[in-house]
């Protein structure tokens, strides 16, 4: 590697991607919250609007779907919390500059 | 497109929606202490994340409602955009690539080609990118725009400012992770908003036999009363009728020059997987994406064919609309508020995520690429963290400009984008001949790459249109094929780039083999290290089973729907 990125990188603080946060947590509360949110909503729709979709009862089966999907991503958090970040040695040195 | 009936339970949906996207940049700020944390993730996500966000930056609504508008155009044709068109370049990113540039540690692709070619290779290349990038991301927030006006009927300039804040936000203070968790947020969203779409238009027309019935009977065009259902259909040399052209240019223009030219030199692209957290994520980056790539044309290509069945003369002249308004009409059509607010959630999200990836790799282009390597060299760390802040906010306060002009000069702004499509195929021919062939000279490459560019412009401005090959009938009366001109045209690159390359290398000087260490297939990098240390790979985490099973779905599905 050229040398111009080696004093960029020997200065370079030590990174904190290790502090972001899970995702699955995300992924997982907002479907479960839209999950029952639509089928809560989905008793009060009229039959005018379910024979709109082709008589698809469609909020019900969203939410249910949505609920679903929702909380087989929190099982997913739960079942394999994220790993602390591997004491890697080879991981930090390949930083470029290093060669 | 007419409006839609959005009510307080749909704003209720968005609202929450939109309030997470914010609130994902917040929490991705405490994980920036770097300029490299904040431009490529600090190299730390896992391959899901990594691989879902790759499918999801070119999932934008732009793609959404294009590939939709294909399928009521073209028919089922349009899968080659993804079976033949995406998966296989996307495996070869994954298996062929990703050792060498995520190996090699380099932090974007034009670095790639500057320590593989040189300085002038180097600068053609990222100054390309970056300006290819802002105006993409000018002409997302315009076509953002215009949907949210016709959908929901915020005057313009409204939705520009607002979309645009929206992802100032979340990407100057969540960087590339902000970015990513988004657009990997997003494409759950966007499948939960299309797929009742396909599921009631499916039901609505009575099914697949249902769907083939109503299309024949409804459509406008000899095209679709010919050719909807049947991919390889009237793709004979010599005499072609499908609407995508002849096999030669759907398989040699579409399938390997485009394909490969997007998929494995596009940086939007490449840069999620360098953000992985190892070589072995990187791999399976873009192969976990393929795998939504092969199923994603049900949820574009079947909404445009619901709605040639359903909508009245869709898209012909005179009837008020155009194929760009197939998901939003079926969402009118079909879905009740509630579903509705998902869906557009999703397709609102899907702007974003657009204009997102590509401001997202813009900044990291300019920063290490532009700033450190021409302008100012080594400053701490921390001066690039800043200076990629500040590009942030300049590519989408440009990015904002340039919708302003879109909205004044559409057309302008089709031929500059046109233009920039012209470097990948190029590029892509360029570095294959690099990686395989050390004697490969840097003006080699340099040269190599300018004689395909100029190639496929004179093909796409000069020839195309005036052979009369290229035209419905073959004969120049007949309207000229677009998509098979570029098909010729990016193809014709390929072979020129990759002539041009080869007699220059043999004229020029090469690099000597110690600077093309981890660079050139056989001279690996002995300080690399094993990437895969510390990495116990599970059975299910091979690339070469990811990859393989990947394109034998296609190869199953292509025969199914021949």
């Amino acid at each position: 590697m050229s040398s111009k990125q080696t004093v960029g990188s020997t200065d370079t603080p030590k990174s904190a991607a290790s502090k972001l946060f899970d995702l699955r947590l995300l992924i997982g509360g907002l479907f479960t919250f839209y999950g029952v949110v639509l089928t809560i909503y989905s008793f009060f729709d009229s039959p005018a609007e379910i024979a709109k979709a082709a008589n698809i009862h469609i909020n019900l089966w969203l939410g249910i779907g949505m609920l679903i999907l929702g909380l087989l991503f929190l099982l997913w958090t739960r079942l394999g919390p994220l790993t602390p970040p591997e004491a890697n040695p080879t991981d930090r040195s390949q930083a470029p500059g290093h060669h | 497109m007419t409006r839609l009936d959005v009510n307080f339970f749909d704003y209720g949906i968005l609202f929450v929606y939109f309030a997470l996207v914010v609130a994902i940049g917040l929490l991705a700020r405490r994980a920036i202490a770097t300029s490299e944390d904040f431009l490529l993730s600090g190299r730390s996500l896992p391959a899901w994340v990594t691989g879902l966000a790759f499918i999801s930056a070119n999932l934008g609504a732009i793609e959404i409602l294009g590939m939709a508008a294909n399928g009521a155009q073209y028919g089922i044709s349009t899968v080659h955009f993804y079976w033949i068109g995406a998966v296989p370049a996307m495996v070869f990113l994954g298996l062929v690539m990703m050792p060498f540039y995520y190996g090699s540690r380099v932090r974007s692709v034009p670095e790639f080609t500057r320590r593989r070619f040189n300085k002038q290779s180097h600068l053609l290349n990222g100054i390309a990118f970056s300006l290819s990038s802002v105006l993409s991301a000018g002409v997302n927030l315009y076509a953002l725009a215009l949907v949210i006006q016709a959908l929901v009927g915020w005057p313009k300039w409204l939705a520009i400012v607002v979309a645009a804040g929206f992802v100032l936000a979340y990407i100057t203070l969540g960087g590339l992770s902000g970015a990513i968790y988004n657009e990997v947020l997003q494409f759950f969203v966007i499948i939960a908003g299309l797929i009742p779409l396909l599921i009631i238009g499916l039901k609505g027309v009575g099914g697949w036999s249902g769907l083939k019935e109503k299309v024949a009977a409804n459509a406008t065009t000899p095209t679709m009363q010919q050719h909807a259902f049947s991919t390889w259909g009237g793709t004979g040399i010599g005499h072609w009728t499908n609407p995508l052209g002849d096999w030669l240019g759907i398989v040699m223009g579409l399938g390997f020059a485009l394909s490969f030219g997007y998929w494995t030199t596009n940086f939007t692209e490449v840069q999620r997987a360098l953000s992985a957290k190892n070589l072995s994520a990187a791999e399976r980056t873009p192969l976990i994406g393929a795998f939504p790539k092969i199923f994603i044309p049900a949820l574009t290509i079947i909404p445009g064919l619901i709605a040639i069945a359903v909508i009245p003369k869709f898209g012909a002249e005179g009837s008020g609309t155009t194929y760009n308004d197939a998901i939003p009409l079926l969402m009118k059509t079909y879905l009740p508020n509630g579903a509705l607010g998902i869906a557009l959630a999703g397709l609102l999200a899907a702007f974003m995520a657009g204009m997102a990836a590509n401001v997202s790799s813009f900044n990291t282009v300019f920063t290490y690429d532009i700033w450190q390597t021409y302008i100012k060299k080594n400053f701490p760390d921390h001066y690039y963290l800043n200076v990629g802040r500040l590009v942030t906010v300049a590519g989408i306060v440009i990015g904002i400009g340039t919708a302003f002009i879109a909205s004044q000069f559409s057309n302008i702004m089709n031929y500059i984008q046109t233009l920039f499509s012209f470097f990948n195929a190029p590029l892509f021919i360029v570095f294959i001949i690099g990686l395989v062939w050390k004697r490969t000279s840097p003006w080699g490459g340099f040269y190599g790459q300018l004689a395909g560019i100029i190639s496929a412009v004179v093909f796409q401005y000069f020839i195309g249109p005036n052979w009369s090959y290229m035209h419905a009938g073959q004969t120049m009366s007949g309207e000229a094929n677009a998509q098979m001109i570029n098909f010729y045209g990016a193809f014709s690159a390929i072979v020129v780039g990759a002539i041009v390359t080869v007699v220059v290398s043999l004229v020029t000087k090469p690099k000597p083999t110690s600077e093309l260490v981890g660079l050139v297939y056989g001279i690996p990098d002995p300080d690399a290290g094993d990437p895969h240390e510390g990495h116990v790979r599970k059975w299910y985490e091979s690339p070469k089973l990811l990859g393989f099973t990947a394109l034998g779905i296609v190869v199953v599905l292509s025969i199914i729907f021949i």
